[in-house]
């Protein structure tokens, strides 16, 4: 049976290298999604912690359990405690990088020996936190001992801030009032060492737990020792924390789910009830989790267009395949073969070709994913990133779901050809049906439904952006309407095509050439068995239009609105001095800050300009009814000018005429729009407003806008249960010179506009060591991590793969379809030649034949994929909306996107052309019309 | 005896085959066809005549000799000028089934017509053709929906339509029966009178012999 199947195999090269490329490609694709996930997802993960630990400056993942015992109460020991938060930290699986206990006594007052400057006593509290030998150096003294030491002493030591702030020494010695030892002698502790950090980035110090700066440090044993003895239970007010340092980088996206589900369970009983502090993890790893859902929703569904025509070519080629051994099965069947004999065959042929496939679709996946990896744009893609690729156990599910697929797929269709002996095999060639879809109208049951889909999506456009926001998926209902219209539309144009040509036919058909005339009437004749090809052609411009819309909106929109919420390349503020101290002390002082030199920044190498942008966004609008917040804005026209851009259509004036009446009135302001809807000015209406501090300003109105630089008219203020609430925000811009006269001088952004990607900049910056800043946004920076950014990526990859793919796919289904035809075909063409058509004639008609099919599914395809991006590309959208998007969104389509995929699909279809007019031109008239003798 | 329509000289077909030797399938026939007369090549299979035929219809050349179409020696011609007269003058009938299967009866005899570039009266001649071979209501049938010795006849009618002077048939009743194969050469007989045209067809069939004018017999690419 097997060298039957082996021998079948090598009759029909051309079929099976068609079934392993469409067997190939659909492992492939099927094995890319998980292996990108994974190792994109990953990267997210470890992403949003770093990203976390950057602006809060902490370790971001340190699960901390917390319990405090009080005098006289009956709580759970320690120990118990120590041992259950083992456990569950063991049971919680993450790797631990370092465990950090704290123990302390409540402070208490203790007196001073010796008295200095007159205090006689001090609020302190007795500490003790595990490992801190090894991130401490010794300033003076020792470390405390395990031990009291012979006077009977409890050995501290402080740190140096605590040094100077208690105003503590070495050889200090304290005595507690309240405390006593466990033995009912008085608590004294004397201090034996100093000790700094030595490096407080280090995560060990935000595990080590908060104290008000009072503590003094004994030794771990000691205090165990001592305070946790036997005889000192219910002694002391005293509280424990152990803090496990997570390595967050060990936590597989994998595990995030289970940990989620785990950690919520905890604390909710047992003795580690009410003692679990929530710490920043939780809501990474929600968030994350919240995140990675969506976007593998989002990316599972733009995979599915293509592994449904993966299927389909699978499903055409077997069929074809099949009808190409109609013969070989009726002749099986006639003589006894079985029905189960002939589909155990193929079965095995399927299961044969999928095996193989899979020694080169696993690798060509990896391939893929790391294509999605370093996805930049739709078809562009940069060697700069490099995934990682790992395999996991989702990789193999994939992988053999995608075989089970491709082996249904064309066994399936075995199974109506093995009922066929030799007989019904001729009486059903005599007939010649009209296909399923056209009976039912499918095409147009599509389009109603999609249609329905489309309008009933535009209805509730506004909900679905909140939707989003709020962490759901976008329906996936409207990527199906999607497909449909896409489908249907093709489908439509697949039934109008013999139309069309018959009306054509009609019209010229006493003026057409001999080889126009045959080719015409040869497709019309032959309408069906072009359906599916033309089919495809059609799907796969129409997809390939369509993802290039997509991927460029997606990305163009967010990288236009990251642009314009940046303002500048570079935005920065300064940290100033000022004289807070004394004003601290004397009420009656005014605040004053000391501007820093803004003259340096225009000297900066590759700054081109930088200009002074006051932003006070704790501003009021004085106008008696309320406390209406406020940003103000104080620019100097031209600089500001200089340094921003404002896309066009964004304004009713153009953005200069805006800054040219500002300048033309130092108390010009012009305000957002909302002023005018909202709280009813109007042009020449006088303004009133002030700062934090309460310093007034006054301006006339000049002007209204709808956008400015960084200007957000709305916000979105999650609530308490994640829904999203809209708020107005209100802007208004004036001269800062005009405010700094009324207002004096505060500290102000420096917008700067870069020439050499900031590098200049950041050499700069590198070198000013006093220089602090409270504020850096580099746009650039922000563009990059959008492009980077998971689900644009991935969007990207997706839709690019899934073009490569099917733009394959096409080219080997056009290709086999011809040459099919075309071999099916040559003693007509012998025919034509003896009754005396030139070669050339011969190829004009196959060009014909071209422009009926190919030609017009291009067209076709094209027509389908602009409007479907139109209707759909804007909703899609809002699958990738930010809760900063401000700009409005704009279906973008860039004329190069669609020459370069015209330019594919048609260096694609030379290559086609090429290789069928070769055929043609081998083919000999005397062999073709098999003139020879016999 | 009227004047040959067509005449060879020595007409030879040799094709190259392994070892540098060559194959002679046609060795040096020199006969003469008369105009209006129904010639019938006569051999078994492999004597030849197909590609004796093949070369007399223009569609080979022959490696040696001449045949003169006309009195014209139509060897030295380019493949344009032979496509055209295969397109003006000659008209073909093969074997098996030769029609355009996705056209009509009718379309395939038009098409004939517009192969050859005429343009005025196509739909009379072509009715008038095909009710000549007595298929004049079945024309608008499809090729796959006749029978095979209907469909030969389209073929005859396709083969007359364009008034070729000379209509070359190979084998045209090798997949009929013989009653059939009879009203396939009495159909020429009539062409013959009716169209005036000259008639080539080959067969093995013996019993076709008494319908021709002029038989020659081929064995191994020899005249006999």
């Amino acid at each position: 049976m097997f060298s039957l199947m082996i021998h079948k195999l090598m009759h029909k090269k051309w079929m099976v290298f068609c079934l392993l490329i469409g067997n190939i490609l659909l492992i492939a694709v099927a094995a890319s999604y998980p292996l990108y996930r994974v190792s994109s997802f990953q990267k997210m993960l470890t992403d949003e912690f770093v990203q976390y630990g950057e602006e809060n400056r902490c370790w971001p993942a340190i699960f901390s359990i917390n319990n405090s015992v009080i005098k006289g109460g009956g709580d759970f020991g320690f120990d118990q405690i120590e041992e259950e938060a083992f456990r569950v930290v063991g049971e919680l699986g993450v790797e631990v990088k370092e465990t950090v206990i704290s123990l302390w006594l409540s402070s208490q007052k203790a007196a001073v020996f010796p008295v200095r400057d007159g205090e006689t006593e001090k609020r302190l509290l007795v500490m003790a936190v595990s490992g801190m030998e090894n991130h401490v150096e010794l300033l003076a003294g020792k470390f405390p001992d395990e031990s009291l030491d012979g006077d009977g002493f409890l050995e501290v030591m402080v740190s140096d801030v605590t040094m100077v702030g208690q105003d503590i020494l070495t050889g200090d010695e304290y005595t507690f009032e309240r405390y006593n030892f466990p033995d009912g002698s008085p608590c004294k502790v004397r201090v034996v060492g100093v000790y700094r950090a030595i490096d407080e980035k280090e995560p060990y110090w935000d595990a080590v737990a908060d104290s008000s700066g009072n503590q003094i440090i004994a030794s771990m044993a000691a205090f165990q020792n001592i305070f946790l003895s036997e005889e000192a239970k219910g002694q002391y007010n005293m509280s424990g924390s152990w803090n496990f340092i997570w390595d967050y980088e060990k936590i597989e996206t994998s595990d995030v789910r289970p940990l989620l589900h785990t950690l919520g369970d905890l604390g909710r009983s047992g003795i580690l009830k009410d003692k679990i502090s929530e710490g920043a993890y939780l809501q990474i790893l929600t968030d994350y989790s919240s995140k990675a859902n969506r976007i593998e929703a989002t990316l599972l569904i733009l995979q599915v267009p293509v592994l449904l025509l993966l299927c389909a070519f699978l499903y055409m080629i077997a069929g074809q395949m099949l009808q190409m051994e109609q013969n070989e099965i009726s002749l099986m069947r006639s003589r006894g073969a079985s029905k189960k004999q002939i589909i155990f065959l193929y079965l095995m042929q399927s299961i044969f070709l999928g095996m193989v496939s899979m020694f080169v679709g696993i690798p060509l996946g990896a391939l893929f994913c790391k294509m999605l990896g370093s996805s930049t744009a739709f078809l562009e893609f940069s060697a700069v990133r490099n995934l990682e690729i790992r395999f996991t156990f989702d990789v193999i599910l994939y992988v053999a779901a995608a075989f089970l697929l491709s082996v249904m797929m064309t066994t399936v269709p075995v199974i109506s050809y093995s009922r066929i002996s030799i007989v019904n095999l001729k009486q059903k060639r005599s007939r010649q049906k009209k296909a399923l879809w056209k009976k039912l109208y499918l095409d147009l049951i599509f389009l109603a439904v999609s249609f329905y889909g489309f309008y009933s999506f535009r209805r509730e456009a506004g909900r679905m952006t909140e939707d989003v926001l709020s962490g759901q998926t976008l329906n996936p209902l409207l990527y199906v309407s999607f497909s449909l219209f896409i489908l249907g539309a093709g489908l439509l144009c697949v039934r109008l095509q013999p139309f069309l040509l018959k009306c054509y036919y009609a019209v010229f058909k006493n003026h057409l050439k001999p080889s126009t005339y045959a080719s015409v009437l040869g497709t019309i004749r032959t309408e069906k068995k072009q359906e599916f090809i033309i089919l495809f052609m059609i799907l796969t411009v129409a997809i390939g239009i369509s993802n290039t819309v997509i991927a460029r909106t997606i990305v163009l929109n967010a990288v236009d609105n990251t642009r314009y919420i940046a303002g500048a390349d570079i935005t920065l503020k300064e940290k100033w001095s000022s004289n807070m101290g004394t004003v601290m002390r004397d009420s009656s002082v005014g605040l004053t800050y000391y501007e820093s030199d803004f003259g340096r920044y225009q000297t900066i190498p590759g700054v081109e300009t930088a200009t002074k942008v006051l932003v006070e966004r704790e501003g009021k609008l004085v106008d008696g009814k309320g406390d209406q917040k406020v940003t103000v804005m104080g620019i100097k026209a031209s600089g500001f000018y200089q340094v921003t851009t404002m896309k066009d259509g964004l304004l009713p004036y153009s953005y200069a005429d805006y800054l040219n009446v500002l300048a033309a009135d130092s108390q010009a302001v012009i305000v957002s729009e909302n002023f005018m809807i909202k709280q009813g000015y109007r042009l020449g209406d006088t303004i009133a407003y002030q700062n934090a501090d309460g310093k007034q300003g006054v301006g006339y109105i000049y002007g209204f806008f709808t956008y400015w630089p960084t200007y957000k008219p709305t916000g979105y203020v999650q609530g308490q249960d994640g829904s999203v609430q809209v708020v107005d925000e209100y802007l208004i811009v004036t001269n800062l010179a005009y405010l700094q006269d009324k207002w004096g001088v505060y500290p102000y952004e420096i917008w700067m506009k870069v020439n050499d990607g900031g590098e200049g900049f950041y050499g700069w910056l590198g070198e000013q060591h006093l220089l602090s800043l409270t504020q850096l946004s580099d746009m650039s920076a922000e563009e990059n991590k959008i492009i980077t950014d998971t689900m644009f990526q991935g969007t990207n990859g997706i839709l690019s793969m899934s073009f490569i793919v099917i733009l394959l796919l096409c080219c080997v289904g056009y290709l086999i379809y011809w040459i099919m035809s075309i071999r099916s075909r040559e003693l007509l063409f012998g025919v034509l030649r003896a009754m005396g058509m030139r070669k050339k004639e011969i190829n004009w008609l196959l060009i014909v034949e071209q422009i009926c099919s190919g030609f017009y599914a291009i067209v076709a395809g094209g027509v389908i994929g602009i409007l479907s991006s139109r209707m759909f590309v804007p909703m899609i959208q809002q699958a990738y909306a930010a809760s900063e998007q401000v700009l409005p969104l704009s279906l973008i389509t860039r004329n190069s996107d669609l020459i370069q995929l015209f330019a594919i699909i048609g260096v694609v279809l030379c290559i086609c052309l090429i290789v069928l007019g070769r055929i043609i031109s081998r083919m000999n008239i005397s062999s073709a019309l098999k003139l020879g003798e016999d | 005896m009227k004047d040959a329509i067509l005449k060879t000289v020595d007409v030879t077909r040799s094709f190259p085959i392994a070892g540098g030797r060559h194959f002679v399938a046609v060795d040096k026939v020199s006969m003469q066809i008369p105009e209006g007369c129904l010639a019938i090549l006569r051999g078994r299979s492999g004597s030849g005549k197909t590609t004796l035929l093949n070369m007399l219809g223009a569609l080979d050349m022959p490696t040696g000799g001449g045949i003169f179409f006309m009195g014209e020696d139509i060897t030295g011609w380019t493949e344009a000028k032979r496509e055209r007269l295969r397109r003006e003058k000659i008209g073909f009938v093969f074997q098996s089934v030769s029609l355009i299967p996705m056209m009509t009866a009718f379309e395939n005899v038009d098409f004939a017509l517009r192969m050859a570039g005429i343009k005025k009266n196509r739909k009379e001649r072509c009715e008038e053709c095909l009710k000549m071979v007595g298929l004049g209501g079945r024309m608008h049938h499809m090729p796959q929906e006749m029978s095979g010795g209907e469909q030969q006849r389209v073929a005859i009618a396709r083969a007359v339509a364009h008034r070729p002077s000379i209509i070359f048939a190979d084998e045209p009743t090798a997949e009929l029966d013989s009653a059939t194969s009879i009203n396939v050469v009495n159909l020429f007989k009539e062409m013959i009178e009716k169209e005036k045209v000259t008639i080539v067809m080959t067969t093995h069939d013996t019993s076709l012999m008494g319908a021709g004018n002029v038989v020659y017999e081929l064995e191994d690419g020899k005249l006999i």
